[in-house]
């Protein structure tokens, strides 16, 4: 009986620790999966991609590791908290992005209301819709960025070639320099971030140049072509290769 | 050498206790005691100022779930979880700051608009 008594008591503590630990197992499983479908979210967000901050990002990411590793050692409850903490971490990193996102629009906003010349007497019209336009001197040229993001209607997955409402507004301030200067030519340049594998550059100038071509503008004016990923340009966060469409004006006096 | 039934159960319980993970040897109770009573401190002065009280709302909620999480398993003398319940809450600091940021950001961006309009 006393044999009997100890032999069932070893296999209840066996079948106790072994029961804890499958509980603690599915938990933690499940909130690693749970952070890595966030992590996925966010990389195919185009919208916030350039704006979500690596240092909180990069400790996600490095915090999922740590989860999967110790995961893997069956160390469930060390586990579930790296898990919980990188879905924290990735949480505060797309509202990091968001904050940076408004803060960035802000500044555009402040910017073109600074520049812009209402009617006032003394500045030729024509000087009036180059400001309103945005354009800088490069040169002998004047230049505008438009990002992609502003340009085209987002999409989480991939870009959509419409142009949106903020895109038209700023294409239209472009054809009014190019109706003011009947003279002036225009080149329109396609810029990715990644490898232009699928000619995203050119089809991108090339929509562009479609819609000026709509509002009026003579085809024999325009110029397209698909730089690919080879320019990088300066932004806040020093060169970078970014998804854009510039558009060059030559022959403006 | 015979081993007895008797021997070989000892023996069995002695490994299957061995292998058990140590619990409560790496923090003490009275330092996840304290970090508790620190953390729902920061909750009530979060609750007392923040301007984006709606906002927050939520997060201070989950917050507190951690916190009374962690007590319960501290009741309970399981301290390491309550150490990781813990710091999961704390953690959850940083998405509050971020979020109170985001509500000042997209106000802003509104006057902007507003004043352009």
């Amino acid at each position: 009986m006393k044999r009997l008594l100890i032999c069932l008591a070893g296999c209840m503590l066996v079948c106790t620790t072994t029961a804890s630990y499958a509980m603690n197992k599915e938990d933690a499983t499940a909130i690693i999966v749970r952070a890595e479908k966030m992590l996925e979210q966010i990389d195919s967000n185009r919208v916030l991609g350039t704006y979500i901050p690596f240092d909180i990002y990069g400790e996600a990411l490095i915090n999922i590791i740590f989860s999967r590793n110790l995961l893997e050692e069956e160390k469930y409850v060390e586990s579930y908290f790296y898990g919980a903490a990188s879905i924290i971490r990735l949480e505060t990193a797309e509202i990091i992005a968001k904050t940076r996102k408004a803060r960035y629009e802000q500044l555009l906003i402040e910017r073109d209301a600074a520049s812009t010349i209402k009617k006032e007497e003394g500045l030729p019209e024509g000087m009036k819709v180059i400001l309103e336009a945005n354009l800088t001197k490069k040169g002998p040229a004047l230049v505008t960025t438009i990002y992609d993001e502003r340009l085209f209607t987002p999409s989480n997955r991939r870009l959509t070639m419409t142009i949106s409402s903020e895109g038209r507004e700023r294409l239209d301030r472009i054809i009014r320099v190019l109706k003011q200067f009947p003279a002036c030519t225009v080149t329109i340049a396609g810029h990715t971030e990644e490898n232009d594998g699928t000619d995203l550059s050119q089809r991108k100038a090339r929509r562009t140049a479609e819609y000026l071509i709509q509002r009026g503008i003579l085809p024999g004016r325009i110029s397209i072509t698909g730089i690919g990923n080879h320019e990088v340009m300066a932004t806040h966060r020093g060169y970078e290769r970014v998804n854009r469409v510039e558009i060059i004006i030559t022959g403006i006096r | 050498m015979r081993f007895s039934v008797s021997t070989a159960s000892i023996i069995l319980i002695a490994i299957v206790v061995s292998a058990l993970p140590i619990t409560g040897a790496e923090r003490s109770a009275a330092e996840v005691r304290g970090l508790i009573e620190r953390t729902q401190k920061k909750v009530d002065q979060y609750r007392a100022v923040a301007v984006s009280g709606e906002t927050i709302a939520t997060d201070l909620a989950k917050i507190e779930d951690h916190i009374a999480s962690a007590r319960k398993l501290l009741e309970k003398g399981t301290v390491d979880q309550a150490f990781y319940e813990i710091s999961i809450g704390i953690i959850y600091f940083i998405l509050v700051d971020a979020r109170i940021e985001l509500s000042r950001a997209e106000s802003n961006l509104l006057k902007a608009r507003q004043k352009v309009k």
